[in-house]
């Protein structure tokens, strides 16, 4: 079935035009000011250093907030593999500040291919670490607290601002950790999977919930400070039954207090309770039912009652761009909104946030890279 | 905000690279910056029997010793929160033999002794040592599953308050010689049903290895990476003058991490500070630095293949294991890479705490992590020149 594009009323996309080499966003989140903070990466190119910036949501505009080599001291010609990412590890705390931490992959000047595993611990080449930073927009001034763990980056952080904890998960080794606000105080949880987890979420009791590489759901549960794998998996096609390399990629916490999931593997909408001792998950059924999907992603609860993801087109079956979809908790009707092609510039992200009036901001195609802001009220 | 930092040359003679095109870059990354092993095979299974509940959980699962029987099954020892035996098959995979111990072990040791019979030692907060007749574990890929099983028998250590290092056989004995955490020597055999206590090392503080010799002797080390002998008879160790290699500066630090007995009558040793891969001949007492498998410190576990090769691991303790070979007809080290896998289990171990030789060849690894898994290495079948 062939759905239309979105309304291109409702879709702007900003450049990063000072920035035109740049190729990705894995990361954002909103501000207390209401801003929408984003980590511009550079991954495909040698030398690439990710940079932060801020969506001034009044002036509708972008503002560029740090330089992470700056920030971390390691210039992009170290001759060493970059602090060219900001994964999913932007956190917005009440003080208005933003804690970050920086990610690998990104290849040394020059170079145009690397391997986190092979140049682990190459003297010349190899990733230094990956750094945990505040970004002060009262002052301007970022602050660095350094290496977490050598050689490692930092694909995945979340703020548990009351406890006053940073927990993350490493790349390659994929071990879940903690540290206090200043990067200190480190708690190793030790390996939790093959790689790294890449959808993790709270719920409201501030327990940490992620999934192995092989769909299975593990759970941080903050009062025993013990990482539990709960042996729980959801909906997986009849013919995978292995599940392996089949994450959970996105998790979110909508307000009906359950834990929504998308898979890596296969297109259906995923629930769970996260109160129940052993979570079980809800098979809420394909994303965009009258289309086979390749994977949903882009999960983003709106705190109104809807869940809203996007359907990406299955590789090498057609050209069509991904479907936006709301979903809607009360009806459980899933609303197609179009195909997320704004111009001639088909739209995918991983990830998305919602400003304070409730428009969408993903990250958009092209280089230079854009920001993608769907207004759905519009 | 930190001031701009200037450029930083690291490189002060920039190293000449080649970069692939963008046609070819999946290709050139594939050949020249994928680090896997890929001269032969690699399997990796989880630490649990087809088709049943896992038993060996995260944080008790890490392979600490292994060892091959002619049926195809090979035994191991985990520790952890909670040691446990275990066995693989190709048939089930990996079977626990139960929990061991309910205190943490932080090493093992396991040999096989006569027939199917293996023996195996832990040490930890509480050590200890059992003996399992293996003879049924074995399996046809057919309607075997859940054959009956002899017992692991719990085997009373000397001392409770000890653990145990290392074991080796001696055939000719008939009995498994043992080294205590306390530095002792113990001997069981084949059909006792306690340890007697044979042999003290004295003020040396033994290594977590042993090795038996063609000639009756036991090869073991200490501190400063000294080695040490000792006869069946012997009250206590002989401390020998020969010592594995360490660099300049690095003696009161120096240690041996794995010895190996190898057919051509040489040990062939592995050091943990600066990872050395060594020779000691027993003939002449003569030890021989044969260089470093690769940069990292710790050569973890040596064992011999089929074809002559020694196969070893190099892991230091925040590492990435690395699988090797030295050649002794060549004096060639090839570093063969990561061990990476999606069959049965998409994994990548980090640490290697084990090894052992199956009796078609194969080369078994036992993961040392945190969630751990069984690996089979299939080196590669060699053409008919």
């Amino acid at each position: 079935m062939r759905y239309p594009p979105l309304n291109p009323k409702q879709w702007e996309l900003v450049s990063f035009t000072k920035h035109p080499t740049h190729d990705s966003i894995w990361s954002m989140t909103r501000g207390a000011d209401g801003h929408i903070y984003v980590g511009l990466c550079e991954e495909f190119t040698g030398g690439g250093v990710a940079q932060l910036y801020r969506y001034n949501v009044e002036r509708h505009k972008l503002e560029h907030c740090a330089d992470l080599s700056r920030v971390c001291g390691e210039p992009a010609d170290s001759g060493h593999a970059t602090q060219g990412k900001i994964h999913f590890a932007l956190c917005a705390a009440s003080d208005g500040t933003i804690y970050g931490a920086t990610h690998c992959t990104t290849p040394p000047m020059h170079h145009r291919v690397w391997s986190a595993y092979g140049m682990w611990d190459d003297p010349l080449f190899c990733f230094p670490g990956g750094h945990i930073f505040r970004y002060d927009p009262a002052t301007g001034r970022t602050t660095d607290f350094g290496v977490i763990f050598p050689h490692e980056g930092i694909p995945f952080m979340v703020l548990d601002e009351a406890r006053e904890r940073l927990y993350g998960i490493t790349f390659p080794k994929a071990h879940f950790f903690r540290v206090n606000l200043a990067g200190r105080d480190r708690v190793d949880y030790g390996r939790v999977s093959s790689w790294y987890p890449i959808g993790l979420s709270f719920d409201a009791e501030m327990n940490v919930f992620f999934s192995d590489t092989n769909s299975q759901l593990i759970k941080y549960d903050v009062r025993a400070d013990r990482v539990l794998f709960l042996r729980q998996t959801p909906y997986s096609q009849p013919w995978n039954a292995s599940k392996r390399f089949s994450w959970i990629s996105n998790m979110g916490l909508a307000d009906d207090g359950l834990m929504y999931c998308t898979h890596y593997c296969n297109d259906h909408l995923l629930r769970f309770d996260p109160k129940a001792a052993t979570p079980k998950f809800e098979d809420l059924g394909p994303g965009a039912p009258e289309r086979p999907s390749r994977l949903l992603r882009t999960l983003i609860p709106d705190g109104r009652g809807r869940v809203y993801y996007s359907a990406g087109p299955r590789v090498g079956l057609d050209d069509r761009a991904a479907l936006f979809v709301r979903y809607d908790i009360a009806t459980g009707r899933k609303e197609v909104l179009g195909e997320m092609r704004v111009g001639d510039r088909a739209l995918s992200s991983w990830i998305g946030v919602l400003d304070l009036k409730g428009n969408i901001y993903i990250k958009g195609s092209g280089r230079p890279m854009t920001l993608a802001i769907f207004h759905p009220e519009d | 905000m930190k001031a701009t930092p200037k450029a930083v040359h690291v490189v002060p003679h920039p190293i000449p690279s080649t970069q692939p095109s963008e046609p070819d870059k999946f290709r050139f990354f594939y050949e020249k910056a994928a680090p896997w092993v890929n001269r032969g095979t690699v399997y990796g299974f989880p630490m649990r029997e087809e088709m049943n509940e896992p038993t060996i959980v995260e944080g008790e699962c890490a392979i600490g010793a292994l060892t091959a029987l002619d049926t195809g099954a090979v035994f191991g020892i985990t520790t952890g929160r909670r040691p446990h035996a275990f066995y693989y098959h190709s048939s089930f995979y990996v079977v626990d033999l139960g929990v061991l111990s309910d205190a943490p072990a932080e090493g093992a040791t396991i040999v096989r002794t006569h027939g199917d019979v293996v023996v195996g030692g832990w040490r930890g907060a509480r050590g200890g040592l059992f003996r399992h007749d293996a003879a049924r574990e074995f399996g046809t890929g057919q309607e075997d599953f859940y054959s009956k099983r002899e017992p692991v028998v719990q085997i009373p250590l000397p001392d409770r308050r000890e653990g145990v290092l290392a074991l080796a056989y001696d055939a000719a004995e008939e009995g498994v010689f043992g080294l205590t955490t306390r530095g002792r020597v113990f001997s069981l055999r084949d059909r006792a049903k306690r340890p007697q206590i044979v042999a003290t090392a004295k003020d040396a503080t033994p290594a977590a290895t042993l090795v038996r010799l063609p000639d009756g002797r036991f090869l073991g080390a200490c501190e400063e990476g000294r080695l040490w002998q000792w006869r069946p008879g012997d009250r206590e160790i002989e401390l020998l003058a020969a010592l594995a290699p360490c660099e300049k500066g690095k003696r009161y630090v120096a240690g041996v991490q794995t010895l190996l007995a190898a057919s051509n009558g040489l040990v062939y040793g592995g050091t943990s500070t600066d990872g050395f891969f060594f020779s000691f001949d027993p003939a002449s007492g003569r030890v021989v630095n044969l260089g470093k498998p690769q940069r990292q410190s710790f050569i973890r576990a040596l064992t011999e293949g089929h074809e002559g090769l020694i196969y070893g691991v190099v892991q230091e303790p925040q590492g990435l294991a690395r699988l090797f070979t030295y050649d002794p007809q060549t004096g060639g080290f090839e570093d063969l890479g990561l061990l990476s896998t999606f069959i049965t289990a998409q994994w990548t171990p980090h640490a290697i705490g084990a090894m052992c030789t199956g009796r078609n060849g194969e080369i078994f690894l036992g993961e040392s992590d945190n969630i751990s898994h069984f690996f089979v290495y299939y080196p590669p079948v060699m053409r008919r020149s």
